[in-house]
């Protein structure tokens, strides 16, 4: 095997108890959403002929974000799960001599974050999938879910391992993973609030000056929620929230392709980052050797 | 050979070897002594090629390790002193990950594996769950690791810490089996009464420096002359103190009721005639011994 740290971390997972208690944990909560919305359509239900599809579309997209944000809690977890025995037990000492071990050990931290999540998205898929057939939504939509679950993954799993490279208790680890998660998520709205009234404080038209809304279109790419939008989008056909949020930015979203672009730049730029944090474990884990 | 040139290491600020020099000849079984434990492990995970020197240079047969890092790495098995284990793997699955990084493949892998199993006693239990071993198997299990592909230098930090002395003697049996077969090793340890014999050469090691390095049976030579003689004498005091005064080779010598202690910087046949010529002067001596040698004490005295 070109990563030997992918059959042991395969075989460590799998032998652990908990990965099938999260899988079980997930599906019961997916079932529960699930099984509560037939509880409040019980009406079209006993009609067995009628379905109230804006319902499980929203049903859909509920699961979906269930499971989105599940990713970005869980994965500070599986991250933990994977670090704490080789900190604990000085795993890294055993390693450390062996030119090129970083880069190959990170792979496989992270390779095992998505390998987890999209045992995850498979597990849940039955519930998905009948929600999808209620909704009348294609099933190339569940391919997207599972894109963004595993895009998602991906971006937080980065910043887990980084975190947990960079900090030596596993609570700060966890601690600082989730601040920067909502520094992205929400501090980049935050962000762009204050950019959109400084401008129209400092500009007496009341108009926001170009340079800020190319801030404010920056700040919203940083943000994986946007990602997320492009997939709400693709299932309820409509921007409405999102395209609300930018034209208060002054973000003119009526050009379906800038629209489409910037969706696809903001996944881009969520891989980016991903990618970056990982080049920062490798490269702190190599400096930690030296120092 | 391996040899630290001039080797300084800065960590957080603080030194921990200081222009260090020190040479290790190929087959020698180098016991690395002293109480400054940072700087000895530093030496063993320096060589081993995790912690690279801020000044001078790591030779191995007159080649940088750190320069040649892609082919010496192999050449060195490193046993740190805090170990631990996947607990969640089996003794084979443990030796596999190491054998893969190492780049130890196709049939050699399972000979070895066997090879080395068989060496440290552990075949019944290559199957089983690493957590379910009994906790002596596991600093064997991890001298084993550490010897699976095959390296020709065995750095070795306390590997003898917490063992009982017949694991000790098992140890040490396993690693001159090793010495035979060519290997050379390094080890940090303290002075345990097995390894007197075990260590071919040994280095002391203060405050980032080496104190004294040497084969072992003239190390302990020397310490043996800067270490005091006790003689307990029954009656005949003053005709024992003027031998002694006599006796160009006797210094420092101090007188407690009937007991004299003093320092001689004689060997052991010098030794002999001074007791005959002491006991030729009248002295009726009951005991006449040098004290125990602790050459850790010694040399930082």
């Amino acid at each position: 095997m070109i990563n030997p740290f992918l059959k042991t971390e395969w075989l460590r997972e799998g032998r652990n108890i908990r990965l099938p208690l999260l899988i079980i944990f997930y599906i019961a909560i997916m079932a529960f959403i699930m099984i509560l919305f037939m509880v409040f359509n019980e009406e079209s239900f006993q009609q067995g002929y009628y379905y109230n599809t804006t319902t499980y579309q929203y049903q859909f997209l509920i699961l979906s974000t269930f499971q989105i944000a599940a990713v970005l809690l869980l994965t500070p977890f599986t991250v933990s799960r994977l670090y704490v025995v080789d900190k604990e037990k000085n795993m890294l000492e055993q390693f450390e001599m062996i030119p090129g071990i970083s880069v190959q050990y990170v792979i496989a931290k992270m390779t095992l974050v998505l390998a987890v999540h999209a045992l995850l998205f498979f597990s849940g898929l039955p519930v998905s999938a009948l929600s999808c057939i209620y909704t009348g939504i294609s099933g190339i939509k569940l391919f997207r879910l599972g894109a963004m679950i595993l895009l998602y993954a991906f971006w937080s799993g980065a910043m887990s391992i980084f975190f947990y490279t960079v900090c030596r208790k596993s609570v700060g680890a966890f601690a600082a993973t989730l601040f920067t998660q909502l520094m992205f998520i929400l501090g980049t709205l935050v962000l762009a609030e204050i950019f959109r009234n400084g401008s129209l404080m400092m500009n007496g038209s009341g108009r926001i000056a170009p340079e800020v809304v190319g801030l404010c279109l920056l700040c919203l790419l940083l943000n994986p929620l946007s990602a997320y939008m492009g997939f709400y989008g693709s299932v309820t056909g409509d921007i409405s929230i999102f395209g609300t949020f930018c034209s208060h930015l002054g973000i003119d979203t009526s050009n379906k392709w800038f629209i489409l672009l910037f969706y696809k730049v903001s996944s881009l730029i969520c891989i980016l980052v991903g990618i970056l944090f990982l080049v920062l474990s490798i490269w702190y884990m190599d400096k930690k050797r030296k120092t | 050979m391996l040899e630290f040139q001039n080797t300084s290491i800065y960590r957080r600020e603080k030194r921990v070897l200081d222009d260090f020099n020190l040479k290790i000849p190929d087959g020698a079984i180098m016991g690395l002594l002293g109480s400054d434990s940072k700087a000895k492990s530093m030496i063993l995970a320096a060589a081993s090629g995790s912690q690279a020197p801020d000044y001078g240079q790591i030779l191995l047969d007159g080649v940088s390790i750190y320069q040649e890092r892609s082919r010496a790495y192999r050449r060195f098995g490193y046993m740190p002193r805090d170990y631990g284990f996947y607990d969640l793997l089996r003794v084979d699955e443990y030796f596999e990950l190491f054998l893969s990084l190492y780049k130890v493949n196709g049939r050699y892998r399972q000979k070895r594996m066997e090879e080395v199993a068989e060496l440290f006693g552990i075949r019944q239990y290559m199957s089983a769950f690493i957590a379910e071993l009994p906790t002596e198997i596991l600093p064997f299990l991890c001298l084993a690791k550490t010897v699976l592909h095959d390296p020709d230098w065995l750095l070795l930090d306390e590997p003898f810490a917490d063992l009982s002395s017949a694991s000790r003697n098992f140890m040490i049996k396993t690693l001159l089996m090793l010495q035979e077969q060519g290997k050379s090793i390094v080890v940090n340890s303290q002075m345990f009464p097995e390894t007197r014999d075990f260590f071919t050469d040994v280095a002391l090691v203060e405050d980032g420096r080496v104190v004294v390095e040497g084969e072992t049976d003239d190390i302990f030579e020397t310490a043996l002359k800067k270490s005091p003689v006790r003689m307990h004498i029954l009656a005949g005091m003053e005709e024992a103190l003027a031998v002694l005064k006599e006796n160009s080779l006797v210094d420092r010598v101090t007188v407690d009721e009937q007991d004299v202690i003093f320092r001689f910087n004689g060997g052991q046949q010098e030794e002999a005639e001074l007791l005959t010529d002491l006991v030729a002067s009248g002295a009726f001596i009951q005991n006449f011994m040098r004290d125990r040698v602790n050459i850790e004490e010694v040399f930082r005295r």
